[in-house]
């Protein structure tokens, strides 16, 4: 994959926040009980609005993101989620699977940076990247206080 | 007379050459004796506002009063000593009072107005010429009026308590109950920082005066599981206890234990108030956990016919499953929901919702639920691996023991967490003849088990691994292969990531260690089981919590059907007892009033 | 004149004036008055210049002390005892305490004892001081006071050192004392000595080798030794009448009796005899805090350990405790009813029977000019006739 400017880069962005609210559809389509709709659906509007934030930064002309990763606190190399959403799944299922998605997006916007050879489309996708470590910190913080609680 | 008589007199001239003993300056020149009692100073960050200055002067001297930049606080009333200088007698009892040892008095004692006004003031808030001197009256080095020192609760040792499911604490006995309650001072500051604000001062006012059944009733004011709480509660209490501000906090647990085991259940109805008459409604409370049970016992109160749904085969829902015996024995346990039982509560012992029986049936059939699940399900490692035989849950393991089967640990164990769970598994292993490693991610200090089970845990024999990641769980190789697994973790150092959070453990590359196991119980957080609440309950979720107002009522209203409150561990984030057993009560009243009831 | 010459009309006779014949004067002495110290008055029924009877007339200082007592906790009432008795606070702060440790069976520790003890004999020198300057003012001379009452400031300055108030210490407290003595003050306490007693021989020298005070003291106000028990007179004025009474002797509390000393007597207790047997008790109270200071030990818990003050409850039943105070008996009556207030408190100050019953009946025949003199030769402090 490559991308050309600004442009690309950011068209590129937005297919990939729409696949993670298609994503997050699938699974609450799947969902059995009222709790799990809850989450996955605040997870959907979360992927919405960056999806409403790269559209209106596309059509300024101007990524306004900051290039500073957040702290990593290590969760997701750890993780042994494999995406395997069930019926039954609990909020550890659903924050570990969260947590791996932007941890693969991530990665994957620090590939497309390396790959890319516009200058200008790397900055945005390092920029990218960085804005999903926020991310993966905002999930990792969730999985710290509400799942592993006792460890 | 003797001409002596007549010139003697005369020698009084002979001063009137020395130097005079006056000074000519007294005021500037003389301070007062390092020891001298003069105007109060006050550590007004050290002073926790207990008011037991104010109870201790005999004139009245000193009120209790708002000082700003000193909110209300756990711990904490918010208020500090205010002295009238037209009524102060400097006996500075209140500085040997003092249990904080905030309040001392400076050397100075000359203070000229003419505004009269100013002569009251609060020390340490209003700023004053004297304040942080170095000099005046302290309390002496040994002397206090207070006894900063508990009572010694007689415990089996260590090396005793290990080999057995005895009960570890024994319980004061009258003598040391009455010697333990003296030591408060009826500040009441633990109050506000009791989840079910219990009337704390009254309760050990109670012990003090030896009026056992006022007691009692004091405690079912606001708590129905006296025995239970009285050994396991997570004693907020004690924290805020203003006596623990500069010695050991009053042993209030312990007090409430006191009374609850004094008292048997026999003469229990003697000393409690009789349901109101009945309503003639009906109220479901899912869980019979010291919540549900809370729940129920004020609305029978209240006059509601209350039905209990557990899923368990008996009540008590975490008491019974989740804390063993040493701490909590089954009798004591029983004593509370058996008088609960006996104000004809009516509990369905292995009843599952969403399996026997849905919400929604309950929600048709009674004029109110109440929701106090708890957080049944363990969460997993979620390690490679993890899925392995051996790799137990802490709660399922602590459920098994109460029930009496046999654990089939093995020689060494791992406990994963650093949880009250983990820590209830570890001992539990303990008893049963293990091994036990206690791995940790962060530090010991950093655990949110009680610190004393901590260090009973360890007294007992338990080895703490801290800083230890999980990285993964491997098949033990040869003979021990499907019988043993192997835990595989990462050392860690504890990072300071970000200024003003916690420190995060950050792997050491290499450090990577691995032992066998015969288990391995993960105990590294508890969630919810909600799925029997479907969205066609109208139960409003955020992050798997349902959504509850200030009266725990957690249906909006825009479904048919009884509306639907819920608490305890469900909902709150203390995650203890006390907090469910505030959170029933709340919920009761909050059921009362929206179904018309007295209280309405 | 005679020593011991009684006055014309018997003092235990009730004597009938016939005021309205002109031949006598009824006059008011007090209730202010330099010679008295606090508020109390003599109604004076004079004859020339001469007093021929005399009632005393009590009631411009009650303060309600036993009644306040009534209705806060034992430990509230240890800061007002003191007030009892402006001059001398450590009786009342001693009788109180002790009392409460009899009724509770609490055994203090041997250097509160001591540190009682020294306490106690620190204040009995101040209050001489005082006694000594308004002794000779009565008569005229005023500068004992001048030296005196400086050197029971010097005292006041160790009592400051000691328990941070000059008047009211509050040391004495239920259980022990509040602290143990500051680094240095037992040095303190022996150079302050040192100067105290140079003074006193400066007093003794100017004040009882005095013509004048000699002819205007002696013979004044004599009490017969046979009133001692009758009027239950107690302290240097019986002592000064030959009775060997003294309560550190005869009960031997606290460390007396680990002291070496003798009660001082004399013969005649006419006013001067008995100053003269004060300024003795003075120097004697001296040699005690020396050997105090001596034999006391260095270290050790100076409080027993009671329980919580707000809810102290001491065991029904009821005490007397006395300790001999500068004037004589001081004692604390306490009766307690097993709650946490005590039931009744009655103080005994040995100046109901010395300013009341006594003076009313040595003042007959004295010049007008020597009642205060007489009066303050009985050592009398109206605050703690009516508490």
């Amino acid at each position: 994959m490559d991308a050309h400017g600004f442009d690309e880069a950011l068209d590129f962005a937005i297919s990939m926040e729409r696949a993670a609210v298609a994503f997050y559809a699938q699974l609450s389509a799947m969902a059995s009980f009222a709790a799990q709709k809850s989450v996955l659906a605040e997870f959907l509007a979360m992927e919405e609005g960056h999806v409403t934030m790269l559209t209106g930064m596309k059509t300024r002309g101007a990524v306004k993101l900051s290039p500073k990763a957040a702290v990593d606190l290590g969760l997701a190399r750890r993780l042994a989620a494999e995406e395997k959403p069930t019926a039954g799944m609990n909020f550890q299922d659903i924050l570990s699977t969260a947590i791996k998605k932007e941890e693969r997006s991530g990665s994957l916007y620090v590939d497309m940076a390396a790959a890319s050879a516009d200058t200008e489309a790397r900055s945005i996708f390092e920029r990218l990247a960085a804005e999903e470590t926020r991310h993966k910190r905002y999930f990792e913080e969730l999985y710290e206080t509400e799942i592993s609680r006792d460890n | 007379m003797d001409i002596k008589d007549f010139i003697a007199p005369f020698a009084v001239w002979k001063r009137a050459f020395e130097k005079p003993f006056t000074v000519k300056k007294p005021i500037d020149d003389r301070p007062g004796a390092p020891r001298y009692r003069g105007f109060h100073i006050n550590d007004a960050d050290k002073c926790v506002g207990c008011g037991t200055c104010e109870a201790i002067c005999m004139n009245k001297a000193i009120d209790m009063v708002p000082a700003p930049g000193h909110d209300a606080g756990p711990g904490d009333s918010g208020l500090r000593p205010r002295i009238d200088y037209g009524r102060c007698c400097w006996c500075a009892l209140c500085v040997d009072i003092c249990p904080s040892g905030s309040l001392g008095m400076s050397n100075e004692y000359v203070w000229i107005d003419s505004d009269p006004e100013v002569f009251r003031y609060t020390p340490g808030v209003e700023p004053k010429p004297w304040d942080g001197a170095e000099l005046g009256y302290r309390r002496a080095e040994g002397y206090r009026l207070l006894d900063e020192h508990r009572v010694d609760m007689p415990e089996l040792h260590h090396a005793e308590a290990v080999k057995s499911f005895l009960e570890l604490v024994r319980g004061y006995s009258r003598q040391q109950a009455e010697k333990e309650a003296d030591r408060c001072v009826s500040c009441g500051v633990c109050i506000a920082s009791c989840p079910a604000h219990m009337d704390i001062p009254g309760y050990i006012k109670a012990v003090r005066d030896g009026e056992l059944d006022t007691g009692l009733r004091l405690l079912y004011e606001t708590n129905p599981f006296p025995e239970a709480c009285g050994r396991i509660c997570t004693h907020l209490c004690e924290e805020a206890c203003s006596i623990g501000t500069g010695g050991d906090p009053v042993a209030i647990r312990w007090l409430k234990r006191y009374i609850a085991d004094q008292v048997e259940l026999s003469d229990y109805a003697k000393a409690l108030p009789r349901a109101e008459a009945p309503t003639g409604r009906k109220v479901a409370v899912v869980g019979a956990g010291p919540g549900g049970l809370s729940a129920a016992y004020y609305l029978t109160l209240l006059g509601y016919k209350v039905t209990v749904f557990e899923k368990d085969g008996e009540a008590g829902g975490m008491l019974r499953y989740g804390i063993p015996e040493y701490r909590l024995p089954y009798p004591a346990l029983d004593k509370d929901i058996g008088y609960i039982e006996s104000l004809g509560v009516g509990i369905k012992r292995g009843v599952s919702i969403g399996k026997e029986i849905t919400l929604a049936k309950l929600r048709a059939d009674y004029d109110a639920v109440y929701l106090s699940t708890g957080l049944p399900t363990a969460y997993g490692l979620e390690v490679p691996g993890d899925k392995h035989p051996r790799v137990l849950d802490g709660v399922a393991v602590l459920a098994a023991a109460t029930r009496g089967e046999e654990l089939r640990l093995g020689e060494r164990v791992a406990v994963i967490g650093g949880g009250n769970v983990a820590m209830d598994a570890a001992r539990t292993a303990l008893r049963h003849g293990a091994k036990v490693d206690i791995l940790y991610r962060r530090r010991e200090q950093d655990m949110p088990a009680d610190a004393e089970e901590i260090s009973e845990a360890k007294a007992e024999g338990a080895r703490l691994v801290e800083k230890a990641i999980p990285l993964e769980v491997k098949d033990a190789a040869g003979a021990y292969a499907g019988k043993s697994a192997i835990f595989v973790w990462n050392d860690a150092v504890m990072v300071q990531k970000e200024p003003g959070k916690r420190p995060v453990p950050e792997p050491i590359p290499g450090a990577v260690r691995e032992e066998r196991y015969d288990s391995i119980i993960a105990a590294i957080g508890q969630g919810p089981d909600l799925s029997f609440v479907a969205e066609s309950d109208g139960v409003p979720m955020k992050r798997f919590k349902p959504i509850v107002d200030a009266d725990g009522k957690a249906s909006t209203g825009t479904v048919a059907g009884a509306p639907v409150f819920a608490g305890g561990d469900l909902v709150n984030d203390r995650k203890d007892a006390i907090s469910a057993i505030a959170d029933g009560h709340r919920a009761a009243v909050g059921i009362d009033r929206l179904l018309g009831g007295k209280g309405a | 004149m005679k020593r011991d010459a009684m006055p014309r009309i018997p003092p235990e006779e009730k004597a009938t004036f016939d005021l309205e014949s002109g031949k006598y004067l009824v006059m008011w002495q007090g209730p202010q008055h330099p010679g008295i110290t606090g508020n109390m008055s003599l109604r004076l029924v004079i004859e020339g210049d001469t007093v021929v009877d005399c009632e005393t007339h009590v009631g411009y200082l009650h303060r309600g002390f036993e009644k306040l007592m009534e209705r806060r906790l034992y430990m509230q009432n240890f800061p007002l005892v003191c007030r009892i008795a402006v001059p001398e606070p450590d009786f009342n702060e001693y009788c109180y305490a002790a009392a409460l440790e009899e009724l509770a069976g609490i055994e203090i520790p041997d250097k509160a004892v001591w540190l009682r003890t020294l306490s106690l004999e620190m204040i009995r020198l101040a209050s001489f001081l005082m006694w000594i300057g308004g002794q000779a003012g009565a008569f005229g001379h005023g500068t004992i006071a001048q030296w005196s009452v400086t050197m029971r400031d010097y005292v006041l300055d160790l009592f400051e050192e000691l328990s941070g108030g000059r008047i009211y210490h509050m040391y004495i407290i239920p259980g022990g004392v509040r602290g143990d003595v500051p680094k240095g003050f037992l040095q303190h306490v022996l150079e302050t000595m040192d100067i105290i007693k140079k003074n006193l021989d400066d007093i003794e020298l100017v004040m009882f080798h005095n013509a004048v005070y000699k002819m205007r003291a002696q013979g004044l106000g004599c009490i017969p030794p046979e009133w001692v028990d009758k009027y239950g007179i107690t302290g240097p004025n019986a002592r000064a009448a030959g009775v060997a009474r003294d309560l550190r002797k005869d009960i031997g509390y606290l460390a007396y009796p680990r002291l070496d000393f003798q009660p001082l007597v004399g013969k005649v207790s006419d006013a001067y005899e008995r100053s003269q047997l004060r300024l003795g008790e003075m120097y004697q109270a001296i040699d005690l805090i020396r050997q105090i200071v001596e034999l006391m030990p260095k270290d050790g818990p100076f409080r027993e350990k009671l329980p919580n003050p707000l809810y102290w409850k001491i065991p029904a039943g009821e005490t007397y405790v006395a300790a001999e105070c500068t004037r004589g008996e001081y004692g604390f009556y306490v009766v307690s009813d097993g709650s946490d207030k005590p039931r009744r408190i009655a103080v005994r100050g040995p100046s109901y029977t010395h300013a009341v019953s006594v003076m009313e009946r040595l003042v007959r025949g004295v010049n007008i000019a020597d009642v205060a003199g007489l009066m303050v030769s009985l050592h009398t402090y109206p605050p703690e006739i009516e508490r």
